[in-house]
């Protein structure tokens, strides 16, 4: 069953060579369509590891102010 | 006249009076250290939030263009599917198919007699009945 061959008209096989070479333009079309989401979701990545730095720094400047108002100048 | 002039000279007393009182309570200051650091690290964190929104744009931005992108990506696995069926149709169909016994054949039309139909069948309803048909052929093969 599965040495069984397959025959195709002669006159067919332009038509499944080209139908093989749309679905090969077509993988390459959706790998690079795949590569964008995967470099706009990397810059995605990227800014939220910024933001996570930015609240960090935030977080440290606000601390230390509160700090200094807990500890007021002595004359 | 007389009595307006007589209420104008009672406010400007009134008057008068909250402005010593206000002159009698002495204002007390607390000193702090550093305030120079103080207002720097106000500052910073100010600059710091109005980047986060000026960035929020730029992310919001990112986050469109990446919800386009996946939509393109389905219209582009849409395509590669119509092109694989289109190359199924114009290759032979062989006989794949084994021949079942009868009892067999009948058991199964009664099992799919029991199965309730679905009236409205979702995107996602249609793709799992065509991959449980294509599982099932591969499974034939």
């Amino acid at each position: 069953m599965d040495k069984m061959p397959v025959f195709v008209k002669v006159e067919e096989y332009d038509d499944v060579l080209n139908t093989m070479d749309t679905i090969k333009n077509r993988l390459e079309a959706a790998k690079a369509t795949l590569a964008k989401i995967n470099q706009l979701k990397q810059e995605e990545d990227s800014q939220l590891q910024n933001w996570q730095t930015a609240l960090s720094e935030i977080e440290n400047r606000i601390s230390s102010v509160d700090q200094l108002l807990h500890e007021p100048e002595k004359f | 006249m007389n009595q307006k002039n007589s209420k104008k000279m009672a406010k400007k007393k009134a008057n008068k009076r909250v402005v010593s009182k206000k002159k009698v309570e002495t204002p007390y200051f607390i000193g702090l250290n550093d305030p120079i650091e103080i207002r720097k690290n106000l500052l910073e964190p100010t600059r710091e939030v109005i980047q986060f929104l000026q960035s929020y744009e730029q992310f919001k931005k990112i986050k469109e263009e990446k919800t386009q992108t996946i939509l393109q990506l389905k219209e582009d696995f849409r395509l590669i599917k119509a092109s694989i069926n289109a190359l199924r149709r114009q290759l032979p169909r062989g006989k794949i198919k084994l021949e079942k016994p009868s009892e067999n054949i009948k058991e199964e039309v009664q099992k799919e007699r029991k199965k309730p139909v679905k009236k409205t069948l979702t995107e996602l309803d249609a793709l799992d009945q065509e991959l449980g048909n294509i599982e099932q052929t591969l499974g034939n093969l």
